[in-house]
């Protein structure tokens, strides 16, 4: 097991930059995801991590090794990719002991070792199969169990979970939680699912265009973000943003509303954006709990039913947003009538006219 | 009703087009269509293709020379495969054909394979111009290859002796160094001992860069994150080829190797130019498909021929069968 050390690491094909510096410490056994939209370069930086790219610039370290000119093999690294890529004409067996039949592992432990990655898999009794004669996720965890049985250091997986249906890939999910919980590799996880990196991550790093956006814990990254991409990153239904003023350090101007602030808040510029969760949003002052509260009159255009929770379609001025709120609280109010919105002056977020977060000076 | 609807577009009147066949010939013949435009095939292939396999059949069990017309066929039964079976020049043509076959069908795999990993692997730009001289060979006339070779190999003019003899014969003082592995003197490709190598290389060369394209293609469809997955696994190269090129590459060796077998067993073509159509001194260079085309028309015998093609096929049908048990899988 190993730490990891990204040290403004680079990519570059001709003249366009996929990745550019990338500084990032890893600690021993820490689950890392890397979450982003697609074509952000999370492949390419775990696909340099693994000795799979050239590193343009930058240095990347293993433990205390600097990996940038060694052979993937060197690097002990496991990778689980999102084909799976198992060998289709080996056995299910075959495929987990390959590496270490290259490696001219003696025999017995070779069948040892097969034998405990199987098991703790539940792969056992399909050891003699072929890949094509096996589910979406036992294939997966073939993948996983030949990443397993060389006990790497470190554990690389490029959106494994993505093949799965939705069911299925709860599942696996699990049981990858599971499998880190035992083992205790460091490990490096990709994916563009926020489901998957909250519930799976020790810390989440958020890439956008090559550029790290963010690091921090689920808790941080959901509840704190820096920015007004990693605040629409994250969560479902998506942060609600409206254009807002600041019209002095604890006045905000929403429309023809305004907010007192018990917090200051200061920037350069008066033009700037309220952001609020759906769910921070409530129909009864009493929900809130909270030491400050404070409240928005909004135009109710449309609601969903969605089971326990409704999704109010609302306006405030020309800035539509949406609230989430549990059914049991749900008044009768129609569409066409103005409604009364509660949240938590801690739950809110202003961003500037950069996009980056204003934080509140206590 | 809400009263939106009174706004909507009204529904368009389409004018799609007929199809021409439907215009030209009616519904009643549109159906026949199909069987019209097939049937020109059918009808070459029951003339030229399944009468001749049929009728040979049947000539196979009679003596008949062709000059005395219909009937002068005569049932013999099995004579004429007894014949063919015992005839001293069959055997040495089956022989000569089994030479050849292995002589130029398993270098032409044995190479095309690790040609095709190495254009596959390691040419980029390049790849498309490689592939495509090792492929001109196939698509030249027999005739020029037959006229490039034979001057090639000529006694007295040819290249080939001529770099040989300059090697045998090269000199520090007076001794030769490698006179003991080279000629010092031309040698005469005529000669019946050099015959079926010559033709075999020949073959050899001409259907190499076929293979290549073949295992190139199939290569081609190996996805490449099993590449990478077995370098994360610690194989090089040489390793990945074993591992994974090569059992990958099993269905279009069978594909591949089922081919040349076909191929080579009746090869033809080449032997009949270079040896001028004899067979070559001693018969050296007869293939059984050459002794069965002199039988039928040097000899006028084509009862026998018809058999010696039916042994031929049996053969044929025989190493496929055992090609498919060998590399033939069904998953
Ligand atoms: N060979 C290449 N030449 C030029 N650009 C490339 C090349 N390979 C990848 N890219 C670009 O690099 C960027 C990052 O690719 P990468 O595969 O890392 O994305 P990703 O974050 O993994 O996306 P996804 O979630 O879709 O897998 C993409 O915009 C892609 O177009
Ligand atoms: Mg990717």
């Amino acid at each position: 097991m190993a730490q990891v050390t990204f040290k403004n690491l680079q990519k570059r094909y001709g003249q366009t930059e996929v990745v550019k510096s990338f500084d990032l410490e890893i600690k021993d056994g820490e689950f890392v995801v890397l979450l982003g939209p697609s074509g952000c370069g999370k492949s390419t930086t775990l696909r340099m991590l693994a000795g799979l790219e050239e590193i343009s610039g930058g240095e990347i370290y293993i433990g205390d090794t600097l990996v940038n000119d060694l052979h993937p093999i060197e690097r002990n690294i496991a990778m689980v990719f999102q084909s799976y890529a198992l060998y289709p004409h080996m056995t299910v067996r075959e495929n987990i002991a390959f590496s270490l039949k290259i490696g001219r592992v003696d025999k017995a432990l070779i069948e040892e070792r097969v034998k405990y990655a199987s098991d703790m898999l539940e792969l056992t009794p399909l050891l003699d199969r072929k890949p094509k004669a096996l589910s979406g996720g036992q294939r997966q965890r073939v993948a996983m169990g030949r990443a397993m049985v060389r006990t790497p250091e470190v554990f690389l997986f490029d959106e494994p979970l993505s093949n799965l249906d939705a069911k299925l890939r709860g599942q696996m999910r699990a049981e990858i939680k599971a499998l880190h919980q035992k083992l205790g590799t460091t490990t490096i996880y990709v994916t563009h699912d926020q489901v998957e990196a909250m519930t799976l991550a020790d810390r989440i790093v958020i890439l956008n265009g090559g550029i790290i956006e963010q690091i921090g814990t689920p808790k941080q990254i959901f509840e704190k973000p820096n920015n007004r991409f990693v605040a629409s990153f994250i969560g479902s239904p998506e942060m609600n943003q409206l254009s807002a003023e600041l019209t002095s350090s604890q006045q905000i101007a929403l429309g023809n509303q305004s907010i007192s602030t018990k917090a200051q808040f200061s920037c350069s510029e008066t033009h700037c954006n309220f952001g609020i969760r759906p769910s921070d949003l409530h129909l009864q002052e009493s929900s809130v709990d909270a030491p400050t509260v404070h409240s928005l009159e909004a135009l109710l255009n449309s609601q969903e039913l969605l089971g326990s929770t409704y999704h109010l379609h609302c306006t405030i001025g020309d800035d539509r947003f949406v609230a989430e709120v549990a059914t049991s609280e749900h008044l009768n109010t129609k569409e066409g009538e103005t409604l009364r919105l509660y949240f938590d002056e801690d739950r809110m977020h202003l961003f500037d006219h950069q996009d980056k977060v204003i934080l509140a000076q206590a | 009703m809400p009263s939106v609807v009174a706004n909507q577009p009204k529904p368009l009147e389409m004018k799609y087009r007929q199809g021409l066949l439907r215009k030209l010939f009616g519904a009643k013949a549109y159906k026949a269509a199909p069987y019209m435009f097939i049937s020109p095939f059918f009808i070459l292939f029951f003339i030229f293709g399944l009468f001749p396999m049929l009728f040979s059949i049947y000539l196979s069990f009679h003596a008949w020379d062709p000059v005395d017309g219909l009937g002068a066929m005569e049932w013999i039964g099995w004579e004429n495969y007894t014949f063919a079976l015992t005839d001293e020049w069959f055997h040495t043509s089956i022989y000569n054909t089994f030479w050849i076959a292995f002589a130029s069908g398993i270098p032409q795999h044995v190479l095309a394979i690790p040609l095709a990993y190495f254009i596959h692997s390691s040419l980029t730009k390049m790849r498309n111009s490689v592939v495509g001289v090792y492929f001109v060979p196939y698509i030249t006339s027999s005739v020029a290859i037959a006229l490039v070779f034979t001057s090639l190999f000529s006694r007295d003019f040819g290249v080939i002796n001529l770099v040989l003899t300059s090697i045998g014969n090269f000199s520090i003082g007076e001794f030769q160094p490698l006179a003991w592995l080279f000629p010092t003197e031309n040698v005469d490709w005529q000669r019946p001992e050099y015959t079926k190598p010559m033709i075999s290389f020949v073959v050899f060369w001409r259907y190499v860069g076929w293979n290549t394209v073949l295992y190139l293609a199939a290569m081609q469809t190996i996805p490449k994150d099993l590449y990478e997955a077995a370098t994360i696994d610690g194989a090089r190269r040489l390793q990945q080829f074993w591992y994974i090129t090569l059992p990958m590459l099993k269905p279009m060796m069978f594909l591949a190797v089922t081919l040349t077998i076909i191929g080579n067993l009746q090869l033809f073509e080449e032997p009949f130019i270079i040896t001028g159509g004899t067979g070559g001194l001693e018969q050296a260079g007869k293939t059984a498909a050459m002794h069965m085309y002199i039988t039928a028309f040097t000899e006028s015998d084509f009862g026998t021929a018809s058999a010696i093609s039916w042994i031929l096929f049996m053969v044929i049908a025989g190493l496929t069968w055992i090609n498919t048990k060998l590399l033939g899988s069904k998953d």
